[in-house]
This record gives C-alpha cells, structure tokens and sequence, in this order.
C-alpha cells in the first residue's frame, strides 16, 4: 500500500499529466482543422448533397456509392430510354456518395424530399459488403446533422458507433486516419494537394460516346487478393437494415418506386460469394423486400457477373464496363417501364 | 468485444464509473455480470461452460476442504481436474486427435470412416480452465483455503480483463485481492493509463502492421534465405506486441478497477538462454506448468536424465496447450530440448571453468538465444511440416527476394518502438521506468503513443492471436 501523501502526490501528477494530455491534444486538433483541408471526399459529399437538395430532382435519380457512382452513367441510361419517345423525355441523374453505405441514402433522400424535390423512380444500387460495414464514422464524422444522429440511434445503431464517429466528427486525426496514414506511411500527399479542387456535381459526366476499350483485357484478379469487405458474408447489420426498410418507407409514402439494381462483380469474387452462400443470401434478401414493399422491383435478381477487363479493382467497373452496364440497365428500364408505363407519368411509350 | 475496439472502451469506461461508485459487494456482482456480458459478446451458450467449470470447481474445493480422508481429497481433485480437462479436451483437442487418429489408421493401410465433427473452439477455455485448476490443486495441497463466496469465486475465474487470454492467475494474488476492500490509488490510475496506451499502440501498430509482412512470407510458395529471416523476424515483433498488447490492456484494465495483474511479459527478447526466456515470457503459463507439472513430475530432484525427461515432456504439452496442431507440440518439443540442452551445458561449464560474465559473452548468449526463439517461431507460425521443411531448406537458399527488403524495413521501423522502451525499463529493471520520466518527456510520449494509435493502427479490427489458444 502506498502511503496517503505519496497517493495524493501521485494523484496529483496524474491530473496534471492528463490535464497537459488533454489540452495538448485539443489545441493540436484545432490547429490541424485550421491549417489543414477538410477530404475531397468530405467536400464533394457535402457538395454533392447540396446540390441534389437545393436542384429540382430528375425522372429517375440513382443512389447508392462509390460503385454504382462510377458504374452508371445516367447520360447513357437516359440516352437509351429517350431513344424510343414517349410524351417528354425522360431526366435521369446519378447522385450516389462515394464512400457511403445505405444509411446516408435515406437521408439524403429525406432532406430532398424536405427541400420539395421528388424523383419519380430511384435506382438504388448499393454494395451488398456495405451493409454490414456501413462506415458509421463517416456518417456521424463527416454527414450528419443532430435530428439525423438522434434517428439513427432510434434505428438502432450502437453506442459504440456513435462514440466512435463523435470523435471522428471533434477530432480532424480521426476524420481523416486513413488519408493521414496513407501520407505519413507511403508519402501520399495526393490528399492534401486535391483538397482544394472544384468537388465533381451530379451530371458532369464526361463520358458522351463509347469509351474505349480496356487496354489490358488479360488482366484477371486473383482470390487470395480479394479485399476483407468482400469476403464477408453476407449478414447486414440490424440497423442497416433498419436504415433500408426506412428509406423504402419514406419512398413509399411519397409515391416513389424503387428499382434495387445489383452491380456487376467479377468472376473471382461471383466464385467466391458463390461458394460461401453470400449470393443467395443476397438473392433472398431482394426477393424479401420485393415481396414486402409494393415499390419495390428487382430488375436483376442477381449481380451479372462482367470480365475482369471491365474493373478497375474488384469492386468498380471502369468506364467501359460502366458503359456497357448503362446499355443493358437502358433496356431492361425501357422494356420494364413499356409495360408499367404509370410509374413514370407522361411518358407512356 | 475486442479490446481494440471501440465497444470494448464503451464498456470498460461504463464498469469503471459504475465501479468506482459502488460499495464492495456490489462492486464484485458488478464486475461478474460485467463478465459474463464481456464473454457472452463472442458466443452466449459458451457461458455453461464456464459455469460447469466455475460450479464444479468450487463445490469440489469445500468438499476437499471437509473431508479428513486423504484418499477422497484425491478423488475429489482428480475427479475435478479430469472434469475441466475433459471439456478442454472435448472442445480443443477433439478434432485434432480424431483426425490425427484417422492419418495414422491411413498410413497403416487401415480405413476408419467416422463423421466429420467440427467442434467451435470457445474463446479463453485454455485459460480459465488452467486458472481452475490451479484453485482446486491448491486447495487440495492446503495451500488455499476455499473461498466461502460463490460470487467472488465465480468473478476469480471469469474476471474479464483476463478471461480470454490471461495472464492465468493464481488466487492467492486475484482472489485474495476479489476478497477484500480495493482502494485505486493515484499510482495505480497512471500505471493503468500507461499500460493501457502502450497496449493499444503495441496491438494496433506494431502487432497489426507486422501481420501483414509476416503472412505475405508465410504465405509464400517458395522461400529464400532472406525472406524466411525476414518473415519469421516480423512474426516474432508481432507475436510479441499482440500478446504482450493485450496483457497490457487487461493489467490496465484491471487496474482501473483497483485490481493488480501479475505480469506475463519481462522483456523476453533480451534472454541470454531458454531457462531465462521462460522466465520471461508468458511467465504465468510457464510457472502455472512448473508449479503443476514439472514439479509433480520430479523436476529437478531425480537426476540429471529425468530433469530433461521433465523438461522435455512439460514443453512437449505447454506446445499442445497452445493449440491441437502439431507443429505447436514440436514447438514444445524443440523448446524443451532447448532447456534440458541447456541445462546439460551450463553444468558442465560451471563445473569445469566456473561462471564468467562478460560483454562479448553476454552478446555472444543473446544472439544465440535470439536464433534459437526465432526458428522456433518458425515453427511455430508454420501452417504444415511441409512448409516448416520448405523455409527451412529456404533458409540456405541466396536468391534475392523482393519481400525481404521491405518487410524487413518495416520490421525494423514498427519493431524500434518496442525494443527501445524494453531497453529503458530493463536496463532501470522497472517496467513502469516510464512512468516516473519527467513531466515534458512524458507527456510527449503519451502524444507520440497517441497519434501513433490514431494514424499509423491497422483500422479493421484483428483478433488477438492467443484468442485463439
């Protein structure tokens, strides 16, 4: 045992340290937020919710992330749905958030619909590894305001999540400890120098006319690369799936459909989700929601599976595969919207 | 809940208030449903056993405690001991002697068709049975009186911080402190903060850094010299920072709760000969196997050939206690021809020269024993004896890998860290050295500890390695 006077001294150098600590480590935050640039990608997420917020919505708006963000090019999609004329043309824009999971489509969604800007038909398109690792951090850190944090804790997101990204949201080290490590590590300053770049808005797609091809199209992917996100089974988290009935629900009540597209994997990870029971999981957890909510319709009961020249990685299509993906998306939207032409008023075909 | 992650902080910062706020006998319930929630997280229905364990033991122990026959005492232990090492066996070891069993039957030219049985494997059971044990036997020797609360008891063997891998405690030292008033003192909350600082940076950055150097070598089809030394280098920092992390965090945990955990780890990496390693190294499995095993088994006290028949058949099981393969028994196996090696030196040495102690000797021991814990975390991390054959034969061969430069950079950079605070606290013998530093010194280590932890962690959770054991 020690003795008192020792304790209290003891005591007393803890709470002088931990003062030092604590103040040390709040004016370094402070300066870091000052001094340094929020993420492109918090930029064009704010940026890009602006715009779809305060912009009249379009026909059909696409939401989901970073994959259906670069793997859908709505100009192509609208292309090929104007190409057999209706009564008016119909408006179609990508808004997916890349870096985000489903949570934040429901109050993007949420806050458009606030703002008095519907859309008739939503192509929600998001990644089925995201929905047991929705990046709650960078909702809380980099999203949400306070009635969003308050309704997705009542949806059901854990306390640990919301400490965590209360933190990321105080704390510019947390925020960006991906970016800061990628810089501190391999010297990746690509972080700190396209900050300050124009962030990309829905609609300036660049891509007018067929991309070219692939130029390596014997590039294949091998299993063992696979990234951990997309070796997970298939198990989305209760409060994602909280998240998503809701989002159905909000759409629903104000009379839009959505159409739940599946994007393209290639082979390995199709073999691999195959194997493991992730694609019928999947298949089944579709059909559940087409079953239950009348606004709902699934396109593509699976992800088609596209070569290994049409990725970038194994989760994002490169502009080729996104080109031939919006080709085959036209079609079945044209032909399914021929035979249901009042999901889309006045452009009965 | 892993301790590094975020639930785990949650909840251990919701026991410290609700702890620090209650009386004694509300602190312990506390703590013991804090427990049982803790170990439920991974898998509830593995809560029964710990409950078998938990009940067996203590009514047992005031059962050997009542009876004046020695001859029922012995039943009782054994009856205890086979009880809780039966389940361990069910759970960890079925598997691998049935499928070993099926190997042999087959090399015989003998066919044993039996169903494939996958049994999962609960988290900490190696543990918490050990710590079982250990009441029982010492109660059995009358070296422990049997506790008289069941709730206390039940907290001994369940206490969270280090129910899922250690440090295995006695109860004389965990017990003891369950039993009786705790006071957190000033001294204590800072050695917690410490600890728990620098068991987070040791798991998160050097232990999950290191992981990926060590499994891209491991998970090589082919294997040079340099790779080999390279990869099994990496292995032995991460091996180090993850187990050696994670006794940080649950001494610091403990801590925080007034409660002191003995020490596993005494800078191991600085042992000049096997004896002083396992003085060193996951110290309370090497005592708990000396004090229950060797001991029993005659140790020392039945000459020279049955000490290392001893020494040999402790580590042959400590090896197997790690895990149902067989490369951890040859890990065993290798470390106790290490020891009963050793030993046979020393004696001759001794009785022929005497003892010197010099630098260049001294220098001369630690690489020596730093090659010998080296192959035998080869051995170790090995997935197959073909792959221990392959690095082995690797190890002789020179062509330039490109792995080798860069894991070994990275080893050496993530690896500094570890080795230079060893240093300090062992060259001053005090592994809280640190701690007593002046203010600025101090403060801006916390800083470094810090940042490190929130730049340079590995962010997707890893498991710690001997949760597994």
């Amino acid at each position: 045992m020690f003795s008192s006077s020792s304790t209290s001294l003891s005591k007393k150098r803890l709470l002088l340290i931990v003062g030092i600590l604590t103040g040390a480590v709040v004016l370094l935050e402070i300066l870091f937020s000052s001094l340094l640039p929020e993420g492109l990608m918090t930029q064009s997420l704010r940026g890009k919710c602006d715009y779809i917020v305060s912009h009249p919505a379009p026909d059909i708006q696409v939401m989901g992330d970073s994959v259906s963000q670069g793997g859908i090019f709505a100009n192509r999609l609208e292309e090929t749905l104007n190409a057999h004329p209706g009564s008016r043309p119909v408006t179609v824009r990508n808004d997916s958030l890349g870096g985000t999971s489903p949570l934040f489509a429901y109050y993007v969604l949420k806050r458009q619909l606030r703002a008095g800007h519907k859309p008739d038909v939503i192509l929600f398109a998001p990644n089925m590894a995201v929905t047991s690792n929705p990046i709650p951090e960078r909702f809380w850190g980099r999203f949400a305001r306070p009635g969003e944090m308050a309704e997705s804790l009542r949806l059901g997101m854990p306390l640990s999540d919301m400490v965590f990204g209360l933190a990321c949201r105080l704390s510019y080290t947390m925020r960006y400890r991906e970016e800061l490590r990628g810089a501190v590590t391999a010297g990746n300053l690509e972080f700190f120098k396209t900050a300050r770049l124009p962030v990309e808005l829905p609609g300036s797609e660049s891509v007018e006319s067929q991309p070219a091809p692939p130029e390596n199209p014997n590039e294949t992917f091998d299993a063992r690369e696979l990234p951990w996100m997309l070796k997970q089974p298939f198990r989305p988290l209760p409060y994602v799936d909280n998240h998503i009935r809701a989002f159905i629900e909000l759409a629903a009540e104000n009379g839009i459909h959505i159409f739940w597209i599946p994007m393209p994997i290639p082979q390995v990870v199709s073999d691999f989700q195959r194997e493991s029971g992730t694609v019928a999981g999947f298949e089944r957890y579709l059909q559940s929601f087409a079953t239950e909510y009348e606004n709902v319709r699934i396109l593509f009961p699976e992800s088609a599976v596209y070569p290994d020249s049409h990725f970038k990685d194994t989760w994002h299509l490169t502009d080729f595969g996104a080109w031939n993906f919006s080709g085959t998306l036209g079609e079945a939207l044209t032909m399914y919207l021929s035979e249901n032409p009042e999901l889309l008023p006045g452009t009965a075909r | 809940m892993l301790f590094n992650s975020i639930a785990y902080l949650v909840f251990l910062g919701l026991v410290w208030v609700l702890h620090s706020l209650l009386p004694l006998k509300w602190q312990n319930r506390l703590l013991l449903i804090a427990s049982y929630v803790f170990y439920g997280s991974w898998d509830w229905r593995f809560l029964s056993l710990i409950w078998i364990s938990t009940l067996s033991t203590y009514y047992l122990s005031h059962a050997i405690a009542r009876t004046g026959s020695q001859k029922q005492r012995k039943r009782y232990v054994a009856f205890g001991a086979m009880l809780n090492l039966g389940i361990l066996g069910v759970f960890k070891y079925f598997g691998f002697f049935h499928e070993s069993l099926q190997d042999l039957a087959g090399a015989l030219g003998i066919s044993l068709h039996g169903p494939a049985i996958h049994i999962i494997l609960p988290v900490g059971i190696s543990f918490y049975t050990f710590q079982a044990i250990s009441y029982l036997i010492d109660v059995y020797r009358k070296d422990y009186q049997p506790s008289q609360s069941l709730t206390n008891y039940a907290l001994f063997i369940s206490f969270f911080p280090q129910l899922v891998a250690g440090p295995i405690e006695r109860p004389s030292h965990l017990l003891d402190q369950l039993e009786k008033p705790r006071r957190v003192t000033g001294e204590m909350l800072h050695e917690a903060l410490y600890l728990l600082l620098w068991g987070f940076f040791k798991k998160v950055v050097v232990a999950d850094t290191l992981a990926l150097r060590a499994d891209a070598v491991f998970s090589a089809d082919e294997f040079t010299s340099g790779m080999v030394i390279a990869g099994t280098v990496a292995f032995a920092f991460q091996i180090y920072a993850d187990f050696s992390g994670y006794t940080d965090i649950a001494r610091g945990s403990a801590r925080l709760l007034g409660i002191r955990l003995n020490k596993n780890f005494l800078f191991p990496y600085f042992s000049k000969s096997p004896q002083e390693f396992w003085s060193r190294w996951h110290i309370s499995l090497s005592t708990w196997l000396r004090d229950y095993l060797y001991i029993p088994l005659g140790g020392n006290r039945r000459g020279e050939l049955k000490t290392y028949r001893n020494l040999i058949v402790t580590m042959l099981l400590g090896g197997l206690w790690h895990g149902a393969a067989w490369n951890f028994v040859l890990w065993g196996g290798y470390h106790g021809a290490a020891l009963a090696i050793h030993r046979f030196f020393k004696s001759t040495y001794k009785s022929r020269s005497g003892t010197q102690h010099s630098v260049v000797s001294g220098l001369i021991k630690l690489t020596l024993m730093t090659a010998v814990t080296l192959y035998g975390w080869l051995l170790f991390r090995a997935s197959s004896f073909q792959q221990i054959q392959d690095m082995t034969s690797g190890l002789f061969s020179s062509e330039p890998a490109a792995l080798f430069l860069a894991t070994f950079l990275k080893t050496c950079v993530y690896g500094a860290p570890l080795i230079l605070v060893d240093f300090v606290c062992y060259r001053s013998n005090d592994e809280f050295a640190i701690v007593k530093w002046p203010l600025v010194p101090l403060v801006l280590f916390y800083l470094a500890l810090i940042y490190g932890i929130l730049i340079l962690g590995v962010t997707n959770v890893q498991q710690f390695i001997y949760f597994t054991f």
